[in-house]
């Protein structure tokens, strides 16, 4: 990235604004091209104080995103190519790509294979291990944001609510994160100091949709939500997990726990082993990145299909409306 | 390759019912034999038909005559080895090899204990040297060889790995009652499936019915020719068995929603998925290009009075171990930049 | 799929370690120049200004721009350590260590490539505050900003200059937010020297210290230098001297680091070095510095100059004929199409 050296109007003009190609609350996104390379580049303008939350300046998810983004390099990770401002803009220029995964699992024209749910998931950890290794908590995961590029890459995307986690000083973290779908129980129940088992529920969320081709929790409300995945998993009990009566007062109707292959048919062994372990519900018992890499799900057959025989989308749509709650702007950008 | 132990495991040789059949009321194999002879007594069944021939606890044959007149008054030495034994502690034996019967009965009582799986195990080759421990300790418990030693492997194993045990004892529970389920699903289905056949055939002969009724009135009293009416007819047939099937097909998918999924059940069941590639032995999943923060070691717990943490947030998931990590890592990340 | 490259280690990665590490030269070269070609473009806006003024007449006589003494390079790097050191002044319990340390950062690194001539280190300073407050997690609200300014230094500053100072400062560390300071580490080595003694209280107060002397180094150049864990354990280090502890903190270090002791060893006694040779700058230095300044600011940054307001009136001027041409476009176009249709 270019440094010091060249001011805002230098960088500007390397790069051209082709289309629009999405819209949030606070930022606007459009499909470009690097003028020297021909790079496709997606260009994400963030208007500066317009915002509810412009009444404080440059908005705190802009700069969560920036900041996260600066530290974070891997190939499962999207890159943030370049920054400039232009009077009451700040201009992230990011990497394009296509197409994300909850298009290709709404594409009913694609078929997944064993094999291409573990190679995505691989990815995705991977990304996520990234993350986490550098004490950054993603905060926002869902199929939505994990971009998926024309050679197959799968990149984590949109980091707007990630913060660092493992500080003793913050003690007020918000539980209002994370697309209510794949939320945590612990999120939902409010906790105030949290880890990186939330990111982890929602990868397991993901995980289920993968094999259902239709999210797996989708709750309409925050109760709901609990509602659901009691009727899931089972109400948890406090062996499952210590403490938690104690996070919340609220009592909840109990739903006994019904066995993952009742509902994952055609799922192995292992690859309900590690469903089962992602979506534990104590957050200190839940696989770690790392632990989950580990599993012989990934060691066993089949093996991951390589990114580029990955199946992809004919053409890509970009105005797709989300079906999920989004909560933060509608394009992954 | 592998050997694996009969895994619907049940107790001991079936137990003695009434009729001479065992629990399951399958004939005994050693009555339909003429030339078996009570090693005690000599009788053979062509002189007594009714001659049964049970086995004692130390794998020796005699007939229940001799057991009564024995062991009448209670525990006694075996006639053929000298080991202490009880009438009530004999049983049919399911097997006629009594050598058979034996090693069958030890086999069980490894698999009990020695019941890892392949996932168990880093590597395949891991797993068949364990299996081949296994079957060197079965040889040695059937054939005697040994004994004192096997047997303390046994029990140094069982304390070992007491929890895997019990942690795959259980999995083989579950996976019993999920085999159960997932089988009156299917049969459930397949009833279902074969009901709305039934009803469609009905519904189709009932649409024919009517039509040829309609038919035969039209041409009666219509004024139209007969060929233009049959033709009306034929469309008219067509398009409603078009709009049938399609309906069919709209409901399959509605009742399975996760109709995709479906689809590829085939392609899935067809893999042999708990099996280790041999060629991922050397896979890396993690596969980073950065290298993990070493020159310390995290302990679990270190003297720290500065940092709170309140049992409500370890019930969220922070644990104060993050912050150790987080701080030792920072201590060696970049220290030795010279 | 396993690769035989030896791995990158972690820090590599971070902004710090690729964009903010100077020695102690290079941090020179880049301030004289800063300061050289601030100085030059000082004086022409003044020679403008001037010009301006002469054709008004609505001010008292100022000295030419020629013989104004204008400020040397490490008067201004003076003069912002005298406002880093300020930073430290506000309340602990709304502006934690990590925060404060992340503004005095982005102050120094905003100061490498702009003047004090330009920008006024206090409006700095707080823009600096304001903004570590929020990459660190720890956002306060502009309202709660403004009166805490007030209580500490009686003087009101409008949110405004908070607003628009933040995106000049964001551009000048390339949006670059993530700090890492020595605190962490300090603490790490309190936790893995538990392995190393039994005397935990004296460990307690060791560390402690250490965090003193953090503190300090933050008002030197060390952060640029050193790498954070590397000026932790010399605290941590000169801490055990000071409270002459009875940890064999050496055996401790040559423990850990077998190879490449020597060149260890001469990092660790640098930063000792610079932390007891460092004094801190006087009130009366920076007033005297403040005085200067007061005659070589950049008078484009002054919205009541004489220059201010004809740039203002050039740019209304400017935007005035592009609207005229702009409807005189849209005139000619409709008398065009109109034409057509007669």
């Amino acid at each position: 990235m270019s440094h010091l050296t060249e001011d805002d109007s230098t960088i500007e003009r390397k790069y051209v604004k082709e289309k629009k190609i999405g819209e949030g609350t606070y930022a606007v996104v459009y499909q470009g091209k690097e003028a020297a390379t021909g790079r496709k580049v997606a260009i994400k303008k963030i208007k500066l104080g317009q915002s509810q939350a412009g009444v404080n300046g440059i908005e705190l998810s802009a700069i969560r995103e920036v900041k996260s983004l600066q530290e974070l390099q891997h190939p499962n990770i999207i890159e943030l190519i370049d920054i400039f401002s232009h009077k009451t803009n700040l201009n992230l220029v990011l990497e394009y790509l296509d197409s994300d995964l909850e298009m290709i699992i709404k594409d009913k024209n694609i078929v997944f294979m064993s094999s291409d749910i573990k190679s995505w998931m691989l990815m995705t950890l991977r990304g996520l291990d990234h993350c986490h290794k550098n004490w950054i908590l993603h905060r926002d995961m869902k199929p939505n944001n994990l971009l998926v590029g024309k050679d197959g890459q799968l990149k984590l995307a949109d980091f707007g609510l990630a913060r660092d986690f493992g500080d003793p000083m913050a003690k007020n973290m918000s539980t209002q994160v994370v697309t209510r779908w794949y939320r945590a129980p612990e999120l939902l129940f409010g906790a105030k100091q949290y880890g990186y088992a939330v990111d982890m529920w929602s990868v397991g969320c993901i995980f289920a949709e993968l094999m259902l081709r239709v999210p797996y929790l989708p709750g309409e409300t925050d109760i709901e939500q609990l509602d659901l995945m009691f009727r899931a998993l089972g109400t948890p009990t406090e062996e499952d997990w210590p403490g938690f009566n104690e996070l919340t007062q609220m009592k909840f109707q109990k739903y006994p726990k019904t066995p993952l292959k009742a509902l994952f048919t055609a799922a192995g062994n292992d690859t309900l082993d590690l469903l089962e372990k992602m979506l534990s519900y104590d957050p200190n018992k839940r696989l770690t990145t790392r632990e989950a890499l580990n599993h012989p799900y990934f060691r066993n057959k089949p093996r991951p299909t390589p990114p580029g025989k990955l199946p992809k989308q004919e053409k890509s749509n970009h105005l797709n409306e989300p079906v999920s709650p989004s909560s933060s702007s509608a394009s992954p950008y | 390759m592998s050997v694996r132990s009969s895994a619907t495991a049940k107790s001991t040789p079936k137990k003695l019912a009434s009729n001479g059949t065992n629990r399951q009321g399958e004939a005994s194999l050693s009555n339909d034999n003429a030339d078996e002879v009570c090693p005690i007594c000599k009788n053979n069944r062509y002189l007594s038909p009714d001659m049964k021939l049970l086995v004692s606890e130390c794998y020796h044959k005699m007939c229940e005559s001799c057991i009564d007149r024995l062991f009448a008054n209670g525990a006694g030495p075996c006639p053929i080895c000298g080991q202490v034994v009880r009438k009530v502690n004999f049983a049919i034996a399911t097997f006629e090899d009594l050598l058979v019967e034996k090693e069958i009965k030890i086999r069980k009582r490894i698999a009990h204990h020695f019941n890892k799986r392949q996932e168990d195990f880093p590597s395949l080759k891991e797993y068949n040297d364990y299996l081949e421990e296994v079957e060197n300790i079965a040889w040695n418990l059937i054939n005697g060889i040994s004994l004192e030693e096997t047997e303390a492997k046994i029990k140094a194993y069982q304390q070992e790995n007491h929890d895997l045990i019990a942690a795959n004892a259980q999995r083989m529970l579950q996976e019993e009652k999920l085999a159960k389920l997932v089988e009156e699903q299917e049969q459930k289905e397949k009833q279902s499936e074969f009901e709305k056949y039934q009803q469609t055939l009905e519904e189709e002969r009932k649409l024919k019915a009517t039509l040829k009724d309609e038919f035969i009135e039209e041409l009666a009293t219509s004024d139209a020719s007969p060929e233009k009416i049959l033709a009306e007819k034929k469309a008219a047939a067509a398009a409603a068995a078009a709009q049938r099937s399609s309906k069919q097909t709209a409901e399959h998918a509605a009742a399975t929603p996760y109709g995709i999924a479906g689809n590829s059940v085939g392609m899935w069941l067809g893999l042999d998925r708990e099996q280790m590639d041999d060629s991922m032995k050397d896979y890396d999943p993690v596969a980073t290009e950065y290298a993990d923060i070493d020159g310390y070691t995290l302990r679990e717990k270190y003297y720290d009075p500065f940092t709170e943490v309140s049992a409500l947030s370890k019930t969220g998931g922070f644990n104060i171990k993050f912050v150790h990590e987080r701080a030792l890592q920072a201590a060696f990340s970049g220290i030795c930049d010279v | 799929m396993s690769s035989k490259k030896p791995k990158k280690p972690l820090y590599e990665q971070s902004t710090q370690f690729r964009h903010w590490r100077f020695s102690s030269s290079q941090l020179e070269n880049i301030r004289t120049q800063t300061n050289t070609s601030t100085v030059e473009r000082v004086k022409r806006l003044l020679t403008e200004e001037l010009t301006l003024r002469e054709t008004e007449q609505t001010d008292s006589p100022r000295p030419p721009p020629e013989e104004i003494p204008y400020l040397t390079a490490d008067e201004e790097l003076a003069l912002c350590r005298y406002y880093e050191a300020m930073i430290r002044n506000f309340p602990g319990a709304n502006f934690p260590d990590e925060v404060k340390a992340t503004a005095i950062v982005y102050m120094k690194r905003f100061y490498l490539r702009n003047s004090i001539m330009d920008y006024h280190p206090k409006t700095i300073m707080m823009t600096c505050l304001f903004l570590g407050a929020k990459t660190e997690n720890n956002i306060i609200a502009i309202s709660d900003f403004l009166n805490i300014i007030e209580r500490i230094s009686r003087e009101k500053i409008s949110r405004d200059t908070i607003f628009r100072h933040e995106l000049p400062v964001s551009q000048s560390m390339r949006f670059e937010y993530a700090v890492h300071h020595p605190y962490r580490a300090s603490f790490g080595f309190f936790l893995d020297l538990q392995n190393f003694t039994k005397d935990l209280t004296k460990l307690k107060r060791i560390y402690e210290k250490s965090k003193e002397y953090i503190g300090t180094s933050l008002l030197t150049d060390l952060v640029f230098t050193y790498q954070p864990s590397q000026i932790a354990l010399a605290t941590i280090r000169m801490a055990t001297k000071t409270l002459e502890a009875k940890l064999d903190i050496n055996g401790y270090i040559r423990s850990k680091f077998p190879d490449k002791h020597e060149k260890f060893t001469d990092i660790l006694n640098d930063i000792e070095n610079t932390l007891t040779n460092f004094s801190p700058v006087s009130k009366d230095q920076a007033k005297e510095i403040d005085r200067k300044l007061h005659f070589c600011r950049n008078p484009e940054k002054n919205p009541n100059s004489a220059l201010s307001k004809k740039r203002r009136a050039d740019k209304e001027r400017e935007r005035e004929v592009r609207k005229t041409k702009k409807s005189k476009t849209l005139r000619d176009r409709q008398k065009e199409l109109e034409s057509v249709f007669q």
